[in-house]
């Protein structure tokens, strides 16, 4: 017995002692030291160097592509029967692809919602000519990557939707003459001593994916970096936060981007020539003469004045309309 | 020693004052007397450290699990659900604060107090979760959290701050804002979340395990105690030792506790896990899909005709939510329990309502009719798609509670069973240990 107790006693003891060491274990660590780091943040969508997109080059006359005029322009609402006019007429309303994205040229007004703009107020001269009254049209919201497929299905009349006429394109649609000469320039911060694409070898500049703009950034002589993302408005917050040094495309983009923030300035002349065209279906090409005998009687009737005057007076005075000019038929 | 060996020595107590017998039989009974009295304390030893070996095992095991169960419920249960916490509050927040962008400068009051308490939310939960977090498990993803919650509400401030003025640019803010929530913030809270509940669900499954050993030790002593009476029969001529009966009614009652509180507190266990976590693991994969797809809705509107992205990610996260594989009939079929599954189907026909809105929104959006577009994505009505969105969030919220309820109440149940346990194994084994030596120690007496 006596040699149980002692044993039962010391097994006690060695459990106890185990326990209590056990519970003693120190329950307060040292502070884990976490270091700092600055998040880097990236819009969506945003590569840099931009990955560019593959054109083939082919030679034609941008400004001198369109069909000319066949006869003076109908009275609104009497088309000529047949015509894709006449379509349109009875359909009750002219259907156009424009963006919503690009301040000042086609956008949503922020007190209404409504879409207004250079592009828009094109389209409303359309279908005013064509119903007398321009509220008669249907705009569908389009984007770069898709906007000709859409016309090409004749889910739209017309693209307004600052849309450089080029060699590429017109092998795919017909464009109307020149409503709008745009050109490519550079926009930076105030105060930086950038004067021109020249002064940004090996800087970043900023323009969306898919662009010319950005083909034209890569192909610049002081190679800069080309930085591609979704939107324009990216170009601007990245300007913003410092992860680009300019945003550079045509003008008439520049002074919807330049309206956004004060401290930014656009520099430097002009490096590319942009003209831009409405663009129509091959399959109609009587709308196309239609289009173009209602931009010459804008062209002269003050008309094209009072849209650019209204719009895009930041880029300098009201300058002359541009010319048309004609396919030789 | 074998019993015929035994029977041979005599089954009878020799007292000392005995009739004298020739010397050598004399030493021989004498040392045969001496055998049997070390044979009686080696049995009784042996059965007074089976006793003390079942006892301790059985209790220290008990404490084990009661230990266990109390980390589930105080401390992993928690940090799980601070890290889901997290992980809501945050897809929650990018939701509402595109919604409130969506309505233009005049966001409502109840949006904006909306995102504010998802932010205050997941402040907390992040706190708490660094609190809690054992040391390297989670700390890295804490810290990130913590670091990316200020930058992304700087953003979403900023979006709102140019959406008050009517310029684009806040959207792009508001798209940067986002993504840095999904594709940054989500993934690494969804790791934290993931993580803890790897560890409440390894927790669960360790409390839920039965104690083997214990269980063996004392079938053991019960066995040992019989033998030790059949053997003291045959030696002593006494019917019974009440000592030993009393240690084996001791002993079996410990073992009867001891199964019934281990089998009773897994039983449970295994409820918390399947009435429970399981379920509100399954349930909470659906509600922030809910929100993501809402997030996409609100921001393909605002992206205005460039948000084909968006579009693609609300078409893949809505198809991951329904159809016969999809995460809602997952949860279902986790879930049993008719007021719950109530709670999924009405979800589950709120998403079908929520598609068809969806869809006329998307029709109206391409049609150029964006303002009715997106009336229809917040417009007050019950049958707008932001209600309907809202609604999906609410009844999986309900689903959720109802399985954390149950996770409470067997979590607890599992405790409560092995309450007493313990203590109630100490005494029955301190009882077995001195009622073997008192029943033991006269017939050991008896050959001094």
């Amino acid at each position: 017995m006596g040699i149980v107790c002692v044993r039962a006693k010391r097994t006690g003891c060695a459990i106890l002692t185990v326990l209590a060491v056990a519970a003693c274990v120190p329950s307060a660590p040292a502070p884990r030291r976490v270091a700092a780091f600055v998040p880097e943040v990236l819009p969506p969508g945003m590569r840099a160097p931009a990955a560019l997109p593959q054109v083939t080059p082919s030679t034609c006359d941008p400004r001198a592509s369109s069909l000319r005029p066949r006869e003076a322009l109908p009275a609104p609402g009497r088309m000529p029967s047949g015509s894709t006019m006449e379509r349109i007429l009875r359909r009750g309303y002219l259907t156009a692809g424009v963006d919503q994205n690009l301040n000042l040229l086609g956008f949503r007004e922020p007190k209404t919602g409504e879409l207004a703009g250079y592009d828009i107020d094109f389209v409303r001269e359309i279908a005013r000519a064509i119903f007398g009254d321009p509220a008669k049209v249907k705009f569908r919201t389009v984007t770069s990557e898709n906007r000709i497929k859409v016309l090409e299905k004749g889910e739209i009349d017309i693209i307004a939707d600052s849309m450089t006429i080029n060699c590429e394109r017109l092998q795919q649609v017909l464009f109307t003459t020149v409503y709008f000469e745009a050109g490519q320039r550079v926009m930076i911060r105030e105060g930086e001593p950038y004067r021109s694409i020249d002064d940004l070898g090996g800087k970043r500049v900023c323009a969306p994916a898919g662009t010319t703009s950005i083909r034209t950034i890569a192909e610049s002589k002081s190679r800069p970096i080309p930085v591609s993302v979704v939107d324009w408005t990216d170009c601007v917050l990245l300007l913003q936060q410092g992860q680009v040094d300019a945003i550079s495309t045509t003008d008439g983009i520049l002074v919807g981007l330049l309206a956004q923030d004060p401290t930014t300035v656009m520099v430097g002349p002009r490096f590319t020539d942009e003209p831009h065209g409405l663009a129509i279906a091959k399959t109609a090409p009587d709308f196309v003469r239609f289009v173009n005998a209602v931009l010459e009687q804008m062209r002269g009737d003050g008309r094209w004045r009072s849209i650019y005057a209204k719009w895009l007076t930041t880029l300098g005075p009201v300058p002359e309309p541009p010319p048309a000019r004609y396919l030789n038929e | 020693m074998t019993s015929s060996r035994l029977a041979e020595a005599g089954a009878i107590p020799a007292p000392a004052r005995e009739a004298p017998e020739p010397a050598s039989r004399r030493d021989r009974m004498l040392r045969l007397l001496r055998r049997t009295e070390r044979r009686f304390t080696v049995l009784t030893t042996a059965l007074v450290t089976l006793a003390l070996a079942a006892g301790l095992t059985g209790a220290l095991g008990v404490a084990e699990r009661t230990a266990l169960l109390d980390d589930v419920t105080g401390h992993s249960s928690p940090l799980t659900v601070a890290a889901l916490e997290v992980y809501r509050s945050l897809s929650d927040a990018d939701a509402t604060s595109a919604s409130a962008f969506l309505a233009g400068g005049a966001e409502s009051k109840e949006l904006r107090d909306r995102y504010r308490t998802d932010i205050a939310q997941s402040t907390a939960a992040l706190s708490t979760a660094a609190a809690g977090a054992p040391a390297g498990s989670g700390s890295a993803e804490i810290a990130a959290l913590s670091n990316y919650l200020p930058t992304y509400t700087g953003l979403v401030e900023t979006a709102r701050t140019y959406n008050r003025q009517g310029l684009p640019i806040g959207a792009a803010y508001l798209r940067e804002a986002s993504v840095l929530v999904r594709d940054t913030m989500l993934p690494r809270a969804k790791q934290l979340y993931e993580e803890e509940m790897r560890r409440l669900a390894s927790a669960q499954h360790e409390a839920g395990s039965l104690p083997w050993t214990a269980l063996t030790l004392g079938v053991l002593l019960v066995a040992g105690l019989l033998v030790a009476q059949v053997h003291l029969r045959r030696r002593t001529r006494r019917r019974y030792n009440v000592g030993l009966l009393a240690a084996t009614l001791a002993a079996l009652a410990g073992l009867g506790w001891l199964g019934v509180a281990a089998i009773g507190s897994a039983r449970h266990g295994t409820t918390s896990r399947t009435d429970g976590t399981a379920q509100i693991e399954a349930l909470a994969g659906s509600r922030i899909a809910g929100l993501q797809a809402r997030t996409d809705e609100a921001m393909s509107l605002i992206a205005r005709g460039n948000g084909a992205a968006f579009d693609q990610h609300f078409d893949a996260t809505t198809n991951a939510l329904t159809g016969p594989g999809g995460l809602l009939t997952g949860a279902l079929a986790k879930v049993d329990q008719p007021e719950t599954r109530a709670a999924v189907d009405s979800a589950v026909g709120i998403l079908r309502d929520w598609l068809a809105a969806h869809q006329e929104l998307r029709a109206l959006d391409q049609d150029g009719k964006y303002q009715d577009a997106v009336r229809k994505a917040i417009g007050g009505d019950p049958h707008s798609s932001g209600a309907l969105a809202q609604g999906f969030d609410i009844q999986l919220g309900l689903a959720m509670d109802q399985a954390g309820g149950r996770f409470d109440t067997a979590a607890g149940a599992a405790r409560d069973t092995l309450a007493g346990a313990a203590l109630g194994l100490a005494i029955l084994t301190a009882v077995a240990m001195a009622c073997t030596v008192v029943g033991v120690w006269p017939r050991i007496a008896e050959y001094r």
